[in-house]
């Protein structure tokens, strides 16, 4: 992405090869390799901090937008450097004291609100796995429904209203759509049919059937809904992800493990009028018994091996035992991955070094 | 000695070597490897597609340097997605030694590729010290936290940043990270302001990340330079990333065989029997 010159490219391959250096042993050449990095660094930083803090945030708010209230955090700042003299290095602690304060301020309400709680929501929660079916009729260009404002008689319709509709939507009155078999899905909702209906006034039901062989509770679906006009493409978002009892949507269980879902689009304008594909897809969470029973097995006992206040001895100590299984387990997988990560790092010089030096050559 | 302690005490530069030569030997006699993309991938692309087009974006540049071939290579598939959607791209950084410079330097040669317009299309706010300052300011206001882009000029004369002023007109949030920021992007951003995000990080932190993305908290995780990989297939834009894992499958396999080296040294080499019998 940045585009070196000829002097740059050596420069990085020079730094880049003394600091390999050190893999065969410590040497001058690496030392200096090494020092010149850590003052470009601490230098660089310094430059940062005085152009994007001192000078941005507190000098030039104070003499040209007259904001005296930074005047109060410039001081604390200035009171840091009170640790250099003996005598008055107690007055930093003032700053410090304030530092501590909003820190912990911050840190107590974004940790517990932030991380502690959900990450423990999460843990208590079983695992699932998304189950979900589509009724995909975009590509497959099956499902064209005409969508007709009856209110609107066809002669006042105007030039760009007729433009946009499908010539299959000219029909006045289609009552009912298509209904028509789809492919069993892969996991354990089961879609059967799907159907839309298309009623007379201004609203038009779409009604989609399935059926899920675990039997669930009708809520626990969630149903996306969308259109897409056949004459300029134009998607439209009905329903996302949405459960039944909301948004309009009602998930009726007819009985088993067949449910019905339905929504009634009440087009808004003529934009609305002519021929749609529609989407629909159904999902839910379904329960992932084992990794459910694992987390749980591994959670309670990681927590028993730190517990450190009664002697690890029989059934503590039985699972203590689990629970440093686990947390082998976890060091691993964190080791492969460091590993993966400093190979990523060495592929990268390397990367550099054959293709933008060496390749600078030949 | 016999073979077996002359494995366990082999010389460790010998090791350097043999890493070197299985990094090097991919790139001179390119090896196709098959990469399979996984979930938090796959749920982090499909995330990004369900965005509406023209949304306004962030894209985080909090890595150093030294992490390039982990992290660029995501912030790469990052633009070429957020672009291929006209989102509108702001970028800033937590990382002070090289994250302004490398995003200013990414964004504007991704932006070239697809025609997009500074100020316009995408901007770039720089480095500002105190992240969980800057995190939660713009929360209130991103112009009293960067009263300048990261060139200097006033956020005023943007015309992007005249539509964005704090979260609330932020569709996503993209943390490409290869430290903790990305713990306070979530902990303050997205669960105090509600700002969805996905996270590319290097592999050394993607263990610990992968319990956000178990909460909801992240929609998606792109985990070091296999991560990288996967995004850029998924994107159909393979580069560096896809080039650098037949290295990294080679060396993997070099470390499994002397790791079964080792431990076979271990055990009939003697060393066993002694620390026994010690």
């Amino acid at each position: 992405m940045m585009t070196l010159s000829p002097l740059e490219i050596w420069i990085v391959a020079f730094f880049t090869l003394a600091l390999f250096s050190f893999l065969y042993k410590d040497n001058p050449i690496y030392k200096i390799a090494e020092h010149i990095f850590a003052g470009l660094s601490a230098g660089y930083y310094v430059g940062l901090i005085w152009d994007t803090v001192i000078l941005q945030q507190l000098w030039e708010p104070i003499l040209s937008g007259h904001k005296w209230s930074l005047l109060v955090p410039g001081v604390l700042g200035l009171l840091m450097f009170t640790r250099f003299f003996k005598g008055i290095s107690w007055v930093s602690r003032v700053s410090l004291a304030f530092v501590m304060g909003t820190t912990a301020g911050v840190f107590l309400v974004s940790q517990l609100h932030g991380l502690v709680l959900p990450q423990m929501q999460a843990t208590m929660t079983p695992a699932t796995e998304q189950v979900s079916q589509d009724f995909d009729s975009f590509d497959a260009n099956l499902h064209k429904f005409e969508i007709i404002d009856s209110s609107i008689p066809a002669d006042t319709l105007s030039d760009s209203t007729v433009m946009a509709m499908a010539p299959a939507a000219q029909p006045t009155a289609p009552k009912v759509m298509q209904e028509q078999s789809l492919q069993l899905p892969q996991g354990a909702i089961d879609v059967s049919s799907t159907r839309i209906d298309r009623t007379a006034g201004d609203s038009t039901i779409i009604t989609a059937r399935f059926s899920d062989s675990e039997r669930p509770n009708p809520e626990k679906f969630r149903i996306t809904l969308k259109v897409r006009s056949s004459s300029d493409e134009k998607e439209i978002t009905l329903l996302e992800k949405a459960k039944g009892g909301s948004d309009g949507l009602v998930v009726t269980n007819l009985g088993d493990g067949n449910y019905k879902a339905t929504y009634v689009w009440k087009p808004s304008n003529e934009q609305t009028l002519g021929s749609y594909a529609v989407f629909v897809n159904v999902e839910r969470r379904a329960v992932m018994v084992f990794l459910t029973i694992i987390v749980v097995v591994g959670v309670l006992s990681t927590l028993i091996y730190f517990y450190f206040s009664k002697e690890h001895v029989g059934i503590l100590g039985v699972t203590a035992k689990v629970g440093i299984w686990f947390i082998m387990i976890s060091f691993g997988a964190h080791f492969g991955y460091t590993v993966m990560g400093r190979v990523s790092l060495l592929i990268g010089r390397v990367q550099f070094l054959v293709d933008d030096w060496l390749g600078s050559l030949f | 000695m016999s073979f077996w302690n002359k494995a366990e005490s082999i010389d460790r530069r010998w090791v350097y070597l043999m890493v070197g030569i299985a990094v090097v030997f991919p790139f001179i006699f390119p090896v196709v490897l098959p990469i399979s993309v996984t979930p938090e991938a796959q749920s982090l692309y499909d995330y990004i597609e369900g965005i509406p087009d023209s949304s306004n974006v962030f894209l985080v540049f909090d890595y150093y340097p030294s992490t390039i071939p982990e992290c660029q290579p995501i912030a790469i598939g990052a633009l070429h997605h957020f672009f291929r959607k006209n989102c509108k791209v702001i970028t800033l950084s937590n990382i002070p030694l090289g994250g302004p410079s490398m995003a200013e330097s990414v964004t504007r040669a991704m932006a070239e590729k697809y025609g997009k317009v500074y100020g316009v299309d995408f901007v770039n706010l720089g480095y500002k010290a105190n992240y969980v300052a800057v995190m939660k300011g713009m929360g209130q206001s991103i112009e009293s936290i960067f009263p300048t882009d990261n060139l200097g000029t006033p956020l005023s004369e943007l015309p992007l940043m005249q539509t964005v002023k704090n979260y609330e007109q932020v569709r996503f949030i993209f943390e490409v990270a290869d430290n903790a920021t990305a713990d306070y992007w979530v902990s303050i951003v997205n669960a105090q302001y509600g700002v969805p995000m996905g996270c590319g990080t290097t592999a050394v932190s993607a263990p610990k990340y992968y319990a956000f993305v178990g909460s909801g908290q992240f929609v998606g995780l792109l985990g070091g330079m296999k991560g990288a990989a996967e995004y850029e297939i998924l994107l159909n834009e393979k580069d560096d990333a896809v080039k650098g894992m037949s290295a990294q499958s080679m060396v993997h396999l070099l470390i499994i065989a002397l790791v079964i080296l080792g431990n076979l040294g271990y055990f009939f080499g003697g060393k066993r029997t002694r620390e026994k019998s010690s």
